[in-house]
């Protein structure tokens, strides 16, 4: 068992596991904190910084990603003053300039009481996407098929396919949609073209007797375990030692609303 | 040397790979050996690449359009590299930059159409004592000014004249 | 031949030494990129033929060395002994040099490097007075030595340093020294690199690395390139010893590709070390194995951040992780890892050869040593310097670089790179070492200072830099990527003339949320340059703003050309430069530029004489 630890959130004190990441700790105590690139699931990646919170130690003190911050013993955490808020609340007013017109994004902003930016897009129009990775990672870390990936640096990052091809390693699981938390993945378009011509415009579905399925994510979350997608995903479960991402995709349907699939 | 872009010589990749000792770690090096030898990065290399070294394509991908050395586009016969070290900066390198723009007709990172001429920024050449400077390959043209940049890429047309005959 | 022992290290010194002897004259051409640039190597074929014509090749030994430092004079060529220093020297001299100078032991005045500060020719010994005010520790063997040769490394006290850590010293006892030294890391951050290593020391594993950082990405710094070209043993020995200190039997250099000449060198002086029995297993006989391989650098900034620098070497992309552990622990391939640049590098053998307390008596109390400067910019003497810490800024910029060309003003000085800041004139009496510069709001970085004129626009140079960083940062977090763009757009607003009386407190605003939310140091430091001349040259911005003008007369949009018609002699100067004819005139009559062809190119004003030209 890892040794308890005491540490001081918001001027009370807490316990908590040696070195556990701060966002479980607050999770527990139910002190909230936004997210967009976190998920359970997946490695911290601790690039959206809409989940900074500041640490101290006597006078030193910094801003930390809570999302895979280790807390140590003595830690001193104020996640909720004027200074902390004002770091996080310019971290949302940045991505919602770059995505001014995103349904989700516009939505969280609201909710955290920002409305309007003063960030101007990259984009004409703006963006979908707000480089939180969940796509990328969760087909490297759990789906196995490695098939998205970002390109290019600076303002020109974005998510792609490898060689802006269709990748022949897609399984068309559409897990990467399931997480957005935008509209940026979708299966379709150039996407869904890769699904369909590996399996067709529709692929056969045992589940329920429902006849065909049109390409896209499975509205069952794969979990009658029949059609030949979910059988790709044994496959790799065995070989690379990952998870079924069926758990995920049911996970997160649950907190999500108006999920990205079509 | 330079083989059209959809048929490339795979031995040459394989050699390349295999004095690399086929690490995963050498990847980046591999490429530059890989643009050395082409001038650029085929495609149809980088795939080769991926499936030797057994790293998956989408980092690859990502390692060839992250850093600045690589291009998937071929580069010119003559291939100026203009310095824009903070030293030529504050010597006016940006008026010799939209000269050669204006000049060439193309912006810096392109190659001209007839595949003569590719401008690129350099951070810095390390020559700052001859501020502003430009490279073509291994030579140093510094000092330079407007009209001696011009004259430059009047000289290299001419040897590209002498060239073809 | 390999060396196993120091006694056998010390017989090869010896009858190093004794066929150096041999030669009567040493003629030092130098080969550092700067001179190369100018052709020296054209210069050093020319000697190389010359000497053979007279059969001089067996009394007088020729060498390419690495850089000499004054680079604004070169190509360069060193007589020795004697001291005689030529500049700008034309491969057609090669004749006269060797039988006046080599045969007859004449000097050539014209030929003579001129006293930098004095404008005389400084006769004989002037090579003595390359260096004034500079303090040259770790550039002492460059332009002495042959960098392709371990042998004249060796001759000039090399791999001693390594022979006394191994055989007279316990790793404890290294660190103990360097600690003792209280070195600083000269690749910017100026952590104390003594107690990194005794982090490393304590962890317990199976393999340790060490890396030395030599991705010099600042625009207008050359400083370890410098080292590398000219003295790469130096570096090597160093890592040596470093990787016996912690524990490592594996080292990396991440070499900038850009940098052909250092990758050479390296590359030759590693092979040479390994054939000699300084790297490879049993070094000197000691029972201690290290190896080093070298990777060359894909070409991006962001990889001077230790982590982006080994996810590189691991073939990734060059993006620094987020995760609140240090490398000394979980570093290059999860593995402990020492990374420092190449000038700490190089300065552990003198630290570990001739002791801590003679390391400290140069420097600051805080900042011990001497620390190597490129100096470039608006400035007569372009070089690289050495000069120990707390010399000031004015000693360096007038003394040392010779002053601003043309009369001009001298405005400020950049140093530390794209993350550092900008000092006015003002402040020229601050002493430079890593805490003064920090706290004046600059850093230390590696060691680039750039010297800016009245004809420097403060605002187009933070605007530079945030150009540069825009193109460089890695993308991943959000106040780097969004923060620095939206920088770039307020900046280019304000040189425009479109900036509005809130911009300045937006860029504050952007600026202290970078410091406090990006992901590495790269985006923490990136709004330097802007928050330092906001600081400093507020007054600069507000003129762009409210009155519309640049001062500086950069910034095309708000400023015209025009003759200032009491100063122009009619001499058609400008007539001629122009591209467009936009300037014209008749002869001896005032000229006049018509501003509606104008394109604003500067040729007129660069090339009047008379000061004429107003904009």
């Amino acid at each position: 068992m890892p040794d308890r630890i005491e540490i001081t959130i918001n001027r009370t004190k807490v316990e908590a596991a040696d070195r556990e990441p701060l966002i479980d700790v607050l999770r527990r105590e139910g002190i909230y904190v936004p997210t967009l690139c976190h998920h359970d699931r997946l490695e911290p990646y601790g690039v959206c910084r809409v989940c900074m919170v500041k640490v101290s130690w006597g006078k030193k003190s910094k801003y930390v990603t809570s999302c895979n911050y280790p807390v140590e013993n003595g830690d001193v955490f104020d996640t909720e003053s004027e200074d902390v808020l004002k770091v996080r609340n310019m971290s949302i007013e940045a991505l919602l300039g770059r995505c001014p017109n995103e349904k989700s994004v516009v939505e969280f902003a609201h909710r955290h009481g920002i409305s309007k930016s003063r960030f101007s897009a990259q984009k004409p129009g703006g963006d979908d996407c707000i480089l939180c990775g969940l796509c990328v990672r969760v087909c490297d870390e759990i789906v196995g098929a490695r098939a998205l990936g970002f390109m290019s640096r600076g303002p020109d990052r974005e998510v792609c396919t490898p060689f802006m091809e269709n990748p022949e390693s897609c399984i068309g699981c559409g897990v990467c949609s399931t997480l957005c938390p935008t509209t940026a993945m979708k299966m379709e378009g150039q996407k869904t073209a890769i699904l369909k011509s590996r399996h067709g415009d529709v692929r056969p579905c045992r589940y329920a007797l429902m006849g065909f399925y049109p390409g896209g994510v499975c509205a069952n979350s794969y979990e009658c375990r029949r059609c030949d997608i979910d059988q790709k995903f044994r496959e790799l479960a065995a070989m690379e030692g990952c998870e079924h991402p069926i758990f995920l995709a049911r996970e997160y349907a649950g907190s999500k609303k108006g999920g990205g699939t079509e | 040397m330079a083989i059209l872009a959809n048929e490339i010589d795979i031995d040459l990749v394989d050699r390349i790979i295999d004095r690399s000792g086929s690490d995963p770690e050498a990847l980046i090096g591999i490429l530059q050996d890989i643009q050395t030898e082409w001038h650029y990065l085929p495609l149809p290399a980088l795939s080769h690449i991926a499936d030797r070294l057994g790293i998956p394509y989408n980092r690859v991908w990502a390692v060839v359009t992250f850093y600045e050395a690589f291009t998937l586009e071929p580069l010119g016969k003559y291939h100026i590299q203009i310095c824009t070290g903070t030293a030529c900066h504050v010597r006016g390198v940006a008026e010799i930059v939209r000269a050669l723009e204006d000049e060439l007709m193309i912006e810096t990172g392109h190659t001209t159409p007839d595949g003569e001429f590719s401008l690129e920024c350099a951070h810095c050449l390390g020559a700052c004592s001859m501020g502003p400077v430009i490279a073509v390959g291994d030579e140093f043209f510094g000092h330079l000014t407007r009209s001696k940049a011009l004259e430059i890429i009047e000289e290299l047309r001419k040897r590209s004249g002498v060239d073809l005959k | 031949m390999k060396i196993t022992s120091p006694a056998k290290l010390r017989d090869t010194r010896n009858d190093l030494s004794g066929r150096q002897a041999e030669f009567s004259l040493t003629v030092t051409v130098c080969g550092g990129t700067g001179c190369r640039s100018s052709k020296s190597l054209a210069v050093f074929n020319a000697f190389n033929k010359e000497l053979a014509k007279r059969g001089l090749s067996d009394s007088v030994r020729l060498i390419m060395s690495g850089c000499h430092g004054l680079c604004e004079k070169g190509p360069n060529v060193l007589i020795e002994p004697g001291s005689i220093y030529y500049c700008r020297v034309k491969p057609e001299w090669a004749n006269e040099i060797v039988e006046s100078t080599i045969q007859k032991g004449e000097l050539i005045e014209k030929y003579m490097l001129i006293g930098l500060k004095t404008k005389e020719s400084a006769g004989n010994q002037n090579g003595s007075q390359v260096h004034p005010y500079q303090v040259r520790e770790i550039l002492k063997n460059n332009g002495k030595i042959d960098p392709l040769d371990i042998g004249d490394y060796i001759t000039h006290g090399g791999y001693e340093s390594l022979s006394k850590a191994l055989f007279e010293l316990s790793p404890e006892n290294v660190i103990e020294e360097i600690k003792k030294s209280r070195l600083r890391g000269r690749g910017g951050g100026g952590f104390p690199t003594g107690r990194k290593w005794e982090s490393c020391r304590k962890i317990q594993a199976d393999s340790k690395w060490v890396i030395c950082n030599a991705d010099e990405g600042d625009p207008g710094a050359f400083m370890d390139r410098s080292v590398l070209e000219g003295n790469p043993h130096v570096v090597i020995e160093g890592m040596i010893i470093g990787a016996y200190a912690v524990g490592a039997h594996g080292g990396r250099v991440y070499v900038r590709n850009e940098y052909p000449l250092a990758v050479h060198n390296l590359t030759v002086a590693i092979e040479q070390a390994r054939k000699w029995g300084f790297i490879g297993e049993n070094i000197l006989g000691s029972g201690f194995n290290f190896d080093i391989r070298i990777n060359r650098g894909g070409g991006a900034f962001v990889c001077g951040e230790s982590t982006a620098l080994m996810a590189s070497l691991e073939g990734k992309p060059g993006e620094p992780r987020a995760k609140y552990i240090h490398t000394v622990e979980h570093g290059y391939r999860d593995e402990p890892t020492v990374l420092n640049n190449v000038e700490t590098w190089a300065n552990v053998p003198g630290i570990v050869l001739y002791g801590a307390d003679k390391f400290r008596e140069l420097g600051t109390e805080g900042s011990p040593g001497t620390k190597i400067f490129s100096l470039v910019g608006k400035i007569n003497n372009s070089r690289l310097v050495e000069i120990p810490m707390g010399t000031t800024l004015r000693r360096l910029v007038e003394d040392i670089g010779g002053g601003v060309p043309n009369k001009k003003k001298v405005k400020a000085v950049q140093t530390g790179g794209p993350s550092g800041g900008c000092l006015p004139e003002s402040l020229f009496d601050l002493q430079v070492d890593f805490d003064a510069l920090t706290e004046a709001g600059s850093m230390m970085g590696s060691g680039g200072i750039i010297v800016m004129d009245e004809d420097t626009c403060m605002v187009d140079v933070a605007h530079y830099f945030i150009k540069f960083l825009v193109s460089e940062s890695c993308g991943k977090c959000t106040p780097c990527r969004e923060g620095l763009k939206e920088m770039d757009r307020i900046l280019g607003k304000i040189t425009k003339g479109e900036g509005e009386s809130g911009d300045l407190n937006y860029l504050e605003e952007l600026g202290e949320w970078m410091k406090a939310g990006s992901l590495c140091a790269l985006g923490s430091s990136a709004p330097n340059p802007v928050l330092s001349t906001l600081n400093y040259f507020r007054d600069e911005y507000m003129m762009h703003i409210a009155d519309n003008k640049c001062p500086a007369g950069v910034c095309k949009n708000l400023i015209e050309y025009h003759v200032i018609e009491k100063n122009c002699t009619g001499c058609t100067l400008c007539a001629k430069v122009c591209p467009t004819g936009a300037a014209s005139g008749v002869t001896k009559q005032p000229h006049s530029i018509d501003t509606v062809l104008c394109i604003k190119c500067d040729e007129c004003y660069k090339a009047c004489k008379f000061e004429a030209i107003g904009k």
